[in-house]
């Protein structure tokens, strides 16, 4: 039934980019990399309980990463897409270093602080970085061959997408899973039974900042351009409602989440003014009603259903 | 003597972040958790006050103390509808609120009264006075001395106080606070009230010096974090003094280092105590019941 | 027999009062010891203090043979030593299971790459982990909620869960807080049988804080009496029973 349901989506996931236009296919590509930061940030706050309100800092470093190793080293992209991951993962770590003496929400202040900086650099640094200008970005190619149009870079996309989530999903099932969902709801009892705390809780930020910074690899390439008005606090706290829009509990709702923040700007074209505010009660209205998102709709439909017949 | 004007003018921006910093732990105190939006509420006051100010044309000052009620107001309304509700879910689910009322008073704020910068009529004389052959700002001493008598009120409030007293019994064990009779559900309304009179005082203060949009808090309330957990997030007096402390020492670092880094420093500051020394400066460590 | 625990001039004060004062003694290997005393008397902190769960301002604690206060919280278990909470600190949201295996992830896990590789080696963890779990359930006769969110559990239920919990770390030295809370008559004199049990038939060492008199005076070896952070007590049930002081002790406390 899982299996059925996996294939299905990936069938329709495949078939999609051939019914709709080039403007659909960009859209879809935004959808798979935002996809990628909802699976990052699902893992962060709904499995391990730590918030981060600055992961468009990992997606920054991300971006630049590959975009910089691309245009003044000549890296082929698809090996940028690992340094990117990899020096967003340790700064992933760095952020995270705190964990070894505090616990709560500290960190959060701490993520919040880091992107404000890393924005702060990268428009400073414009010698790498073009500052306020930008820079422009090659298209993504692989062993050579440039992929031109959406069409072909969402397919490539995908793949990363899926070897992603194999590893979240891999992870979420495993005693390391258990042991981060227990942190979540127990810090002390499970440190009581051999978590330890602060390096468990360095692993899950430099994970969430590696796949993060690696769909931000991505982002730079499938725009064309970057510039730091890309990866301001708006579009942290952006990142986190497509989380919580999508659920938080599962990957289902990383997938949702992701497709939420790619396609909401398009319907919410009419009240540009009104969409941060939209995403503001957003966040508070699900959070009052459906605290675990879209993706629980049809367990609490089951559930009334259920009540029903009862 | 040119340390002098450079101490007073770091004292008074530290001020400000302290008033910020004092609001983050009084809510933290009594409800566990940091309100994000703390800042956007003093900037969504702030332009409250200055429409007021356009409107009826009274004093600034009256404005100012005006500012302390309506702030409260504003407070006590938000815990009451958008925080009370989930406050018995996990801490989490509350900080998520408070980042999406950031959002929205942010985003509000720009819709309502347009993005670019006003102008807030100055409070303090802006010509500078000679103390001691250094030139003094009238409007750093202003700064200063206010919020002095903002943090003498709170000190009176929580220590002699019933009312204040309880609150802070509400805090430390609210199973013996509804033994005293007093609803612990109040005492959080109470604080978000406090909190927010507190913030768009602060917002008042450093209006005339900066200039009054969307986006005047951010970098504040990051001060106030950084300072409050420098000096200890748990206690009042201890983040006051680091919000103080970070405020001078910034302006050190802006007058004689380099002024771009100014704004990373408290950063770096928040990452280096919580490493070194987590509790704060002023604090014992503190560790939760089981 | 050699000492499973042997605590040395433990103290530890929060705010200037005193909760722990110069507390010194020794809990034979394999046996039952309990902590008693009245209200307030200080027992949750010393069992705060010897599972790291707060660090003591002074004293010397050796369990099983190391220096306890020179470990970190998270690697007790793997030297042996484990607790139970006396208000419970289950993962609220997890299943009974789920609970239970946690109690042995910390010592089976296959490590991050491997669980992020999906490798067989964490496959097989997490199938172990399982297994002993549900043994474990299944032999306190707890099979039934396996499934089941331990939230919505009854208060008696959970403890067993905390308890399987604990067990499945296959400790050597067990600390419970108030494992009889909460409970009646019946259950109470169930747990003191399984207290016997893992002492007799495991050789675990125990060390039990519990108001409930029954049980600890039926389940303990030796009882260890402690009033205002001070040890005031020590012995067999019949001494402690015929002992004055802790009668006044407990006398004191009936009358405020």
């Amino acid at each position: 039934m899982r299996t059925i349901a996996c294939l299905a989506a990936g069938g329709v996931a495949i078939a999609l980019p051939f019914f709709v236009g080039p403007y659909g296919h960009y859209l879809l590509c935004m959808a798979v990399i935002y996809a990628m930061v909802a699976l990052s940030l699902g893992l962060l706050l709904g499995v391990a309980g730590q918030i981060s309100i600055g992961h468009a800092g990992f997606w920054a470093i991300g971006a630049y990463t590959s975009a910089i190793l691309v245009t003044k080293v000549g890296v082929p992209f698809i090996l940028t897409l690992l340094v990117s991951g990899l020096f967003a993962g340790v700064a992933g770590l760095l952020v995270a270093l705190p964990a070894l003496r505090v616990q709560g929400h500290y960190l959060a202040i701490a993520t919040l602080g880091f992107s404000l900086v890393i924005v702060h650099v990268l428009y400073e640094w414009d010698g790498l970085t073009g500052g306020r200008q930008g820079m422009f970005v090659p298209r993504p190619s692989i062993f050579g061959y440039e992929l031109m149009s959406d069409f072909s870079a969402y397919f490539l996309l995908l793949a990363i997408l899926a070897v992603t989530l194999l590893l979240v999903v891999n992870l979420r099932r495993s005693l390391g899973g258990l042991s981060l969902n227990a942190m979540r709801l127990s810090d002390i009892a499970a440190q009581v039974c051999g978590v330890n705390r602060a390096t468990t809780t360095m692993f899950v930020f430099a994970l969430s900042a590696a796949i993060t910074g690696v769909s931000g690899a991505f982002y730079g390439a499938v725009l064309g351009q970057l510039s730091t008005d890309s990866f301001t606090l708006v579009v942290s706290l952006g990142f986190l409602t497509m989380v919580i829009v999508g659920g938080l509990h599962s990957v289902v709702g990383a997938l949702l989440g992701g497709l939420f923040l790619a396609y909401s700007p398009e319907f919410l074209r009419a009240f540009e003014e009104w969409q941060m505010f939209i995403y503001g009660a957003l966040l508070v209205g699900f959070m009052h009603l459906l605290p675990d998102g879209l993706a629980s709709l049809p367990r609490r439909a089951l559930r009334l259903v259920r009540r029903r017949d009862a | 003597m040119n340390w002098l004007p450079l101490l007073l003018s770091g004292l008074a921006v530290g001020s400000i972040y302290a008033l910020i910093g004092l609001s983050l732990v009084i809510i933290n105190k009594a409800t566990h958790v940091v309100n994000f939006a703390q800042g956007e509420i003093g900037m969504f006051g702030t332009f409250i006050a200055l429409s007021v100010l356009s409107a009826t044309g009274l004093p600034v000052f009256v404005v100012l103390v005006l500012s302390f009620p309506i702030g409260f107001l504003i407070g006590a309304l938000l815990e009451i509808v958008f925080i009370k509700p989930v406050a018995s879910g996990p801490p989490l689910n509350v900080l998520i609120v408070t980042l999406g009322l950031f959002f929205m008073f942010n985003s509000l704020a720009g819709i309502i009264w347009g993005f670019d910068p006003y102008r807030f009529p100055a409070l303090f004389p802006t010509a500078p006075i000679a103390v001691g052959g250094a030139a003094v700002s009238p409007t750093s001493l202003g700064i200063i001395v206010i919020t002095l008598l903002v943090m003498a009120a709170l000190y009176v409030f929580f220590e002699h106080t019933r009312y204040g007293t309880a609150m802070r019994a509400a805090s430390m064990n609210p199973f013996a606070a509804r033994l005293m009779g007093i609803r612990v559900g109040v005492v959080a309304t109470v604080s978000w009230g406090l909190a927010a009179g507190l913030s768009v005082m602060s917002g008042i203060l450093i209006a005339p010096l900066t200039f009054v949009d969307q986006q005047m808090m951010l970098a504040i309330i990051l001060k106030g974090f950084a300072g409050a957990i420098l000096g200890g997030f748990a206690s009042l007096p201890g983040a006051a003094i680091g919000c103080l402390l970070l405020g001078v020492m910034e302006a050190f670092v802006g007058a004689y280092v380099d002024n771009t880094i100014k704004d990373s420093f408290a950063f770096v500051l928040i990452i280096v105590v919580l490493m070194v020394r987590p509790q704060g400066l002023f604090t014992k460590a503190l560790k939760r019941k089981v | 027999m050699p000492d499973a625990l042997a605590v040395q001039g433990l103290s530890m004060s929060f705010s200037g009062l005193k909760a722990v004062d110069d507390l010194s003694f020794r809990v034979a290997q394999g046996s039952v010891c309990g902590l008693i005393g009245p209200n307030g008397a200080g027992k949750s902190t010393i069992l705060n203090c010897l599972t790291r769960i707060t660090t003591p301002d002074a004293g010397h604690v050796e369990a099983l043979g190391f220096d306890l206060l020179a470990e970190p919280i998270h690697r007790l278990p793997e030297r042996g030593v484990m607790r139970t909470f006396q208000n419970l600190e289950l993962f609220t949201d997890l299943s009974a299971v789920d609970n239970v295996a946690m109690g042995c992830a910390a010592r089976l896990r296959a490590g991050w790459t491997a669980e992020l590789l999906g490798l067989p080696a964490s496959r097989r963890a997490t199938r172990a982990a399982y297994a002993t779990a549900d043994a474990a359930l299944a032999e306190l006769g707890l099979s039934e909620i396996r499934d089941r969110r331990v939230a919505d559990l009854p208060f008696g239920t959970q403890k067993q869960v905390e308890l399987a919990r604990a067990l499945v770390a296959e400790p050597r030295l067990l600390m419970m807080d108030e494992p009889a809370a909460g409970m009646n008559h019946t259950e109470s004199t169930e747990l003191g049988r399984v207290i016997r049990r893992l002492g007799a038939e495991h050789g675990i060492t125990i060390l039990l804080v519990e108001h409930d008199m029954g049980l600890v005076m039926s389940a303990c070896d030796r009882i260890i009496v402690v009033v205002q952070g001070r040890l005031i007590a020590e012995g067999t049930p019949q001494e402690i029973r015929a002992n004055h002081k802790v009668i006044e002790a407990y006398l004191g406390e009936g009358e405020a």
